[in-house]
């Protein structure tokens, strides 16, 4: 997810029908079959496949929220590992680490939590990690995932490792907390 | 006081001309002086970075073998340095002052020394014989490389560097790689290795190559110079009368040495996704060093964790195996656990899973292994 960032950006700022909104009240994705309350008055842009959320810009805190189906080709950037149905959520949660430790450019520091998780109202993952980017700044990323119906829903929240993460942290959690998945 | 700084002082006078004296390698000009700094530069950028794989064993393996290849005199004007790096893509390169860097993936699919050496007589002509220099100059015109040097850092910036991308990504020029084959071979057969052994390595990277389809920063880049290699090698190998085709491969040593490493390594690979190359690693290490707990469980993990194919029968054999071995493994006893919970094999996981956490009461993923012991609980009959 961490390397899906400047393509992300990228396709939203080539994407001429998508335009930032401020976020107000309750979001619901029809396309993607979930509902959340992101944090009010802060900045979100969308594509048919991916959210974005920030209230101070990309750099400084992000979060993603994404699905995708679980027989695409290439599922993540990094490793051939792939996410398969019956997948216990401790599997899917090694499989988003794997990718993040196979990227030689942004050495993983450390997985600091990796915990089961209600996501979305399905059993899921918790995990979160610290890196460093290639020009040495540390990040923090925390990663909900869960499998739903032939879809891996991630919702990912990254943030610089200092003073930034930690302030926005809480506020991610209360977030999740209305996430909800309405695919069976 | 003044006796004492006295006598430091006339210490240091002594001391530094010999220090001088030991480091004797220097630019040949200012364009290649300019190379150094820049070297220098990056090197202290990768030496600081997590990136090096340190070992004290496998970097005075990797000395002894430059030494086998390299006349003293030569290294005397160019010393010879290998660092390893934590990188599972199989990679090598040198920068123009004689610092090297080859990756462990290189190492891990090396099957003995003489293969290494190989690579290692190729890359030190590269340092020896000035070719970073001559290749910059070659390209751009002297007054230019500057601007060269600028350029190649906006598209070929790797976690190595500008020069690293040079040597590393790009590789020399079509005569200056085949002249790092020709000399690099006469130090090979020179040191008394097994000649033979020199187009194997580059049928193994082009094997690992076409695998990885190229994506990474990678030993000669591309397939086709690959086969420039190979055929070079295969001209150099027919000129050798068939009685002279013999020499030390150094095998068994080399596996010995280099073991852990192969491990390491073969985890980065099923991190990857790539859990045959995982296995084939594995295999060679048992077949080198015989039973060992952590082997056992990665040749299990790259049957479980095989996209193609997974094989949850035989990574549990495997486990079981690095568990008798080691009654106190762990990680061995929570995957054993784990895949017989999905077997539905409901005694084997609760006692596996439950031993797990007796091992490793702070294990990170305790969340997860006490919620599986609580749904066997209640699946009890």
């Amino acid at each position: 997810m961490k390397r899906l960032l400047p393509v992300v950006v990228m396709t939203l700022l080539l994407a001429g029908c998508a335009t930032w909104v401020k976020t107000e009240g309750r979001l619901t994705s029809a396309g993607q079959q979930f509902t959340v309350d992101p944090p009010q008055g802060w900045m979100r842009r969308n594509s048919d496949s991916l959210f974005v959320i920030t209230r101070d810009g990309f750099p400084l805190q992000t979060i993603l929220i994404s699905r995708m189906k679980i027989s695409e080709e290439k599922q993540f950037r990094h490793t051939t590992k792939r996410v398969t149905a019956g997948m216990l959520p401790n599997e899917i949660a090694e499989v988003i680490i794997d990718d993040f430790q196979s990227d030689p450019d942004r050495p993983v520091d450390a997985v600091e939590e990796n915990v089961p998780a209600d996501v979305g109202g399905k059993k899921g993952s918790l995990v979160r990690l610290a890196y460093t980017t290639k020009t040495g700044l540390k990040f923090r990323c925390q990663i909900y995932a869960c499998l739903c119906g032939g879809w891996l829903y991630r919702v990912s929240y990254l943030a610089p490792a200092r003073y930034y993460f930690d302030k926005d942290l809480p506020t991610v959690q209360n977030m999740m907390k209305t996430f909800v998945i309405n695919a069976t | 006081m003044k006796r004492i700084l006295f006598i430091l002082l006339v210490a240091l006078g002594t001391l530094l001309p010999c220090l001088a004296g030991a480091a004797t390698s220097a630019p040949v000009d200012e364009d290649e002086r300019r190379l150094w700094l820049q070297a220098r530069e990056e090197e202290q950028r990768i030496d600081s970075s997590k990136a090096v794989y340190h070992s004290q064993e496998m970097e005075r393996y990797l000395e002894k073998v430059i030494r086998n290849l390299v006349p003293a005199d030569q290294l005397a004007s160019m010393p010879i340095r290998v660092t390893i790096i934590r990188d599972r893509s199989c990679n090598a390169f040198m920068f123009p002052n004689g610092r090297a860097y080859i990756h462990t993936g290189m190492l891990a699919v090396m099957e003995n020394e003489a293969q290494l050496a190989t690579i290692l007589a190729h890359e030190s002509i590269h340092a020896l014989n000035h070719h970073m220099v001559k290749e910059v100059r070659d390209i751009k015109g002297k007054t230019a490389m500057t601007a060269f040097l600028g350029a190649i850092s906006g598209s070929l910036l790797t976690p190595f560097g500008q020069l690293g991308a040079l040597a590393a990504v790009k590789g020399h020029s079509r005569e200056l790689e085949g002249e790092a084959d020709q000399e690099g071979f006469r130090l090979l057969t020179k040191a008394g290795y097994d000649p033979a052994e020199a187009p194997k390595v580059f049928e193994v990277l082009r094997r690992e190559a076409q695998a990885e389809g190229s994506k990474e920063p990678y030993f000669f880049a591309s397939h086709p110079r690959l086969q420039e290699r190979i055929d070079n090698m295969k001209g150099l190998l027919s000129g050798i009368p068939n009685g002279q085709l013999t020499g030390k491969t150094n095998a068994e040593l080399y596996l010995q040495t280099f073991g852990t490493l192969i491990l390491d390594s073969a985890e980065m690979d099923l991190r990857a996704g790539r859990a045959e190359r995982a296995r084939d690693c594995v295999s060679r290490y048992l077949k080198a060093r015989g039973d060992h707990p952590r082997a056992y469980l990665l040749l299990g993990e790259s049957y479980r964790q095989d996209g193609k194919k997974p094989d949850p029968v035989k990574a549990r054999e495997y486990y079981q195996k690095a568990a008798q071995l080691d009654s106190g493994y762990a990680e061995a006893h929570r995957l054993l656990g784990l895949v017989a919970y999905k077997q539905r094999d409901l005694e084997q996981a609760r006692n596996s899973l439950g031993r797990y956490l007796e091992l490793a009461p702070s294990a990170p993923d305790r969340g997860y292994i006490e919620q599986m012991l609580i749904d066997l609980q209640q699946r009890r009959p």
